[in-house]
């Protein structure tokens, strides 16, 4: 199948590149260097970029990684979870284009974005605390991944663009190809990636086992604009991964299939006070199947009269599903020159299932009947959400934001399994969940010369996810426990405050940011002993609950310097503290972190030098399975030529992380499996 | 991509076929049809007694249900007093087995509804026989019914268990669930004794505990309730399945504060 798809892929490829030959003229943009992040920080954003783009095929998680305020969850190499200053899940809010999509993965092994690639994303808007509601309730912040759409041109134009590179630790195959037409009336791209990757090798020089994946990903867009200010866009996105390893699971993904299809109309700019209109309609859909079939899948059951260990062989497959529908329609009115009113109103409907059948054969007797319960049972739900953002300009450096979110939200489990599976703990399901998630917030922004400040206070609510309401004995390899979900959670909410600090000079720039949140009803699983968990390997039950609070503390500080033209120095220093009411660490908080870059570039050569501290964590949730992490140091090396030759543009990147070959493993990652070792890796790319 | 669609067209056909067909095909005994086992004729050729049951009779507890035809007046009878006795021919030795008499009227379809608890299967050589006496009015006779076969079955549904105590014989049926599901089960037991060869009275006062437990994934399930005696030697409680697969329900039985047994088990496989 993936053979096919590729086949086709190229086919379409060749045979638009042969047939507009003729008429393409040079087209000067730089397709595959439009990534922008686009935070709310007055600090260069290039720095940023920099990090990631000298190194062309950096995964998307890579760059997560370098982002500020950003930390990844870390179950294997690839599909890291995103987590925002301690919140992650169903905290945050992780949406592409404003489109709303959840992992069909009871086990969160595939986040949204695993289904992004580099190749197809514009720029990355995040939002950090209760501010994060533009596209849903979330108290933790926003994640919203734009995808990279062509752009009309009256002159036509036609460009091309493809490289492969090979990384050493991991045997690692990545391609990529793109290609833009672009007609005075219309215009299209499609892009893709590849990659293959073996298991790689630790600092150790021993391969991680399970830490395989190959994956390919496509997105075409079509853009027609009717006329100056109405256009139409339509995207598809195919993202595949097969084989996916995950070191720190018991188990892997044989096969995880995305697909995403919308429609967007957009009048930009608008007539009189309407300044803008965005009407957006969206399906997508994932497809997740975990499996074992790889995996030596021999358990020890304590045969507790004779106080032998019995070994028994088992097979569980878990396949997931995740479909949402979804539209909104967003309008920004300038109410008169210093006060404009933005507007959103979104729906979206989600399905998800998930089940699990577990195949026992223990040695000298015959197969045992498959174990089936549903881990997710049928769920629907169904979220309509109002969105006002006010923006008043009080003065010339100040202004003044209020924004709120109402939404209504319907949950119903409609499989009558998984009605009888939860009757048991004495909960009738059956019934439809309506709750009406909050938000409201208000934000100061100051900027006189070279000094900024900017602060807010804020509340939101969020609604429960799909496994701490409805999950049935999900196994979490972190804390080795069965989760069971809790119906009757009440939502968290969170009261939140924050305050930035910018200086920016063209040599010296600096942004330092903190927020505090208070989350009541923080949800969080508790050890239940009256209930026996499900899997024969863990070690108890846990069941969501809302505790009283946690209070979440998060800061940033961003420095650059930049003395002369081609010297750049970068450095960035995050930092997370959380904890329950009762004064007891909250689980996976990533410890102080510091990454730094020294860059030296020209016209056709850059080259820099890179740092990354991580100090120990002690403040650990042992109840959550975490133990200690060491402080680490590890560097990169990296190198980029560029060359053009009449019309096309051949640019070779190579590099060496961790030169050290530290062996090394960051708090986030489950199990403390660890990090690749030193990497060399080359890549080519040629552009016409 | 063409091919895709038409192939996945086809594909689609054949099975909503397929599941059609099976439909069908499992129609007859899936909404609880009735099997005719055997007939037997009174001696006074006044009766002819149908035996039906739900499928084939097996060791363990059987509703069975009669059709009662007046042979004189041709005519189906719809109230009598119906008693049992259910006969194991051993050769050199018979005995009998736990029974429960019909009520005196029929249901809204005719039958008269009793069971009867086969203690054991049958085989080529040793078979059951079901002697049903009927007396309507002034009119009594007696039939004698052939049951051609009692099945062992595969996942028992009746154990036996001596008592720690005494040494008496027990008798343990589930009746319900027929059909267990993941969740809550109203779970039934009977619990007779041995008296004699011919006689095996319910058992009414036994405290019965129950636990079921997944022995290859090492765990229970939570929120069962154990059975309590609600008369002729029935018990009821609950019994939760968090999964299918195979599930061994662990039985204690007390007498008092003494212990018949704690270590007797039925399996159940969802």
């Amino acid at each position: 199948m993936k053979n096919q798809v590729w086949i086709i892929y190229f086919a379409c490829l060749t045979s638009t590149a042969f047939s507009q030959e003729k008429s393409f003229t040079v087209f000067d943009t730089i397709l595959l260097d439009e990534i922008t992040i686009t935070e709310t920080v007055p600090l260069d954003n290039r720095a940023v970029l920099d990090l990631y783009q000298s190194s062309r095929f950096s995964s998307i998680d890579k760059i997560n990684a370098r982002l500020d305020g950003i930390s990844l969850i870390s179950r294997g190499a690839y599909a890291m979870e995103p987590q925002m200053h301690g919140f992650s899940g169903g905290q945050i809010n992780i949406t592409i284009d404003g489109m709303k999509m959840f992992g069909a993965c009871t086990d969160k092994m595939d986040p949204v974005t695993s289904y992004i690639e580099p190749d197809n994303l514009q720029s990355l808007k995040i939002t950090h605390g209760t501010s994060g509601n533009r596209h849903g309730s979330a108290v933790g912040g926003s994640f919203d991944m734009l995808l990279k759409g062509p752009k009309t041109n009256p002159d036509r134009g036609f460009s091309i663009v493809a490289g492969t590179g090979y990384e050493t630790v991991s045997q690692g195959i990545n391609a990529n190809g793109a290609f833009e037409i672009n007609r005075e009336k219309w215009a299209f791209r499609s892009s893709a990636t590849y990659r293959k990757h073996a298991s790689y090798t630790d600092g150790n020089g021993e391969i991680v086992p399970h830490s395989q994946y190959e994956k390919i990903n496509l997105h075409s867009v079509l853009k027609v604009e009717f006329d100056k200010n109405n256009t139409l866009r339509m995207d598809f996105l195919l993202d595949d991964a097969f084989d996916v390893g995950y070191p720190a699971l018991p188990m892997d993904v044989g096969r995880a299939k995305a697909r995403i299809y919308s429609l967007q109309y957009e009048k930009y700019p608008g007539d009189g006070m309407f300044q803008q209109f965005k009407a957006k309609l969206y399906y997508n859909s994932v497809f997740h199947l975990m499996d074992d079939t790889r995996r030596d899948s021999t358990f020890f059951l304590d045969d507790e009269p004779g106080g032998t260990m019995d070994t028994v062989y088992m097979r569980m497959d878990m396949p997931g599903w995740s479909d949402t529908w979804g539209g909104f329609l967003e309008t920004e009115i300038a109410l008169n020159e210093n006060n404009h009113l933005y507007l959103k109103v979104d729906d979206y409907l989600n399905f998800s299932r998930a089940n699990m059948t577990m195949y026992m054969n223990q040695p000298g007797y015959p197969d045992e009947p498959p174990m089936y319960a549903e881990t997710w049972p049928d769920m629907y739900r169904n979220v309509v959400g109002v969105f006002a953002r006010n923006t008043s300009y009080l003065n010339q450096s100040l202004n003044l934001i209020l924004d709120a979110r109402i939404e209504n939200s319907i949950s119903r489990v409609t499989s009558e399994t998984g009605w009888h599976q939860f009757s048991i703990f004495g909960y009738d399901i059956s019934r439809p969940y309506v709750e009406f998630p909050k938000s409201l917030n208000i934000n100061l922004n100051y900027r006189r010369g070279r000094f900024g400040a900017d602060g807010g206070l804020g509340y939101a609510e969020r609604l429960p996810t799909n496994s701490e309401q409805f999950g049935f004995f999900l196994y979490n390899a972190l804390d080795g426990y069965d989760y069971l979900g809790n119906p009757d959670l009440r939502m968290e909410s969170s009261r939140h405050i924050r305050a930035n600090l910018h200086f920016s000079h063209p040599a010296f720039k600096l942004t330092f940011r903190n927020q505090f949140s208070m989350v009541k009803n923080y949800i969080l699983g508790r050890i239940d002993t009256d209930i026996p968990p499900m899997n024969l390997y863990a070690s108890g039950l846990k069941r969501y609950q809302n505790i009283s609070h946690a209070f979440l503390y998060g800061s940033s500080l961003q420095l650059q310097w930049i003395p002369f033209e081609s010297l750049n120095l970068y450095s960035l220093f995050k930092y997370t503290y959380a904890r329950t009411n009762e004064g007891e660490p909250l689980p996976l908080i990533p410890p102080f972190k510091n990454m730094s870059i020294f860059r030296y570039q020209n016209k056709s050569f850059s080259m820099q030098a890179e740092g990354e501290f991580s100090s120990a964590q002690y403040r650990i949730s042992p109840t959550f399975g975490e133990t200690p992490t060491d402080a680490f140091v590890i560097f990169h090396l990296r190198a980029s030529w560029s060359w053009a030759l009449s019309k096309y543009l051949l640019e070779i990147s190579s590099g060496v992380e961790n030169i050290f070959d530290k062996a090394y493993s960051e708090h986030l990652d489950w199990g403390q499996y660890l990090r690749p070792g030193r990497n060399f890796y080359l890549h080519l790319s040629l552009r016409i | 991509m063409h091919k895709n669609v038409v192939l996945y067209g086809l594909l689609f056909a054949i099975s909503i076929t397929l599941i059609s067909c099976e439909k069908s095909d499992n129609q007859g005994d899936q909404n609880g049809d009735l099997v005719l086992i055997s007939s037997g004729i009174s001696t006074d050729q006044s009766f002819k007694v149908d035996l039906y049951a739900q499928d084939t009779l097996f060791e363990g507890y059987n509703k069975v249900f009669l059709k009662i035809t007046n042979q004189e007046a041709n005519q189906v009878v719809n109230e009598a007093e119906l008693k049992f006795k259910p006969m194991m021919d051993m050769i050199t030795m018979k005995h009998s087995a736990p029974f429960e008499n019909p009520a005196a009227v029929a249901n809204t379809e005719g039958y008269f509804e009793g069971a009867v608890v086969f203690i054991m299967p049958s085989t080529a050589d040793m078979g059951w026989s079901l002697e049903v006496n009927i007396k309507t009015g002034d009119n009594e006779g007696s039939a004698d019914i052939t049951i051609p076969v009692v099945k062992s079955l595969e996942e028992p549904r009746k154990i036996n268990v001596i008592s720690a105590i005494d040494e008496t014989k027990y008798f343990v049926s589930i009746v319900e669930p027929v059909k267990p599901m993941v969740g809550i089960n109203t779970c039934e037991f009977t619990i007779h004794y041995k008296e004699s060869m011919m006689s095996f009275p319910p058992a009414e006062d036994i405290t019965m505990e129950i636990e079921p437990e997944m022995p290859s994934m090492d765990h229970g399930s939570p929120n069962n309730e154990h059975p309590t005696h609600t008369g002729d030697g029935h018990y009821i409680g609950q019994l939760n399945f968090t999964m299918t697969g195979w599930w061994r329900v662990h039985i204690t039985l007390k007498k008092g504060n003494e212990i018949i047994t704690d270590d007797a088990f039925m399996d159940i496989t969802l």
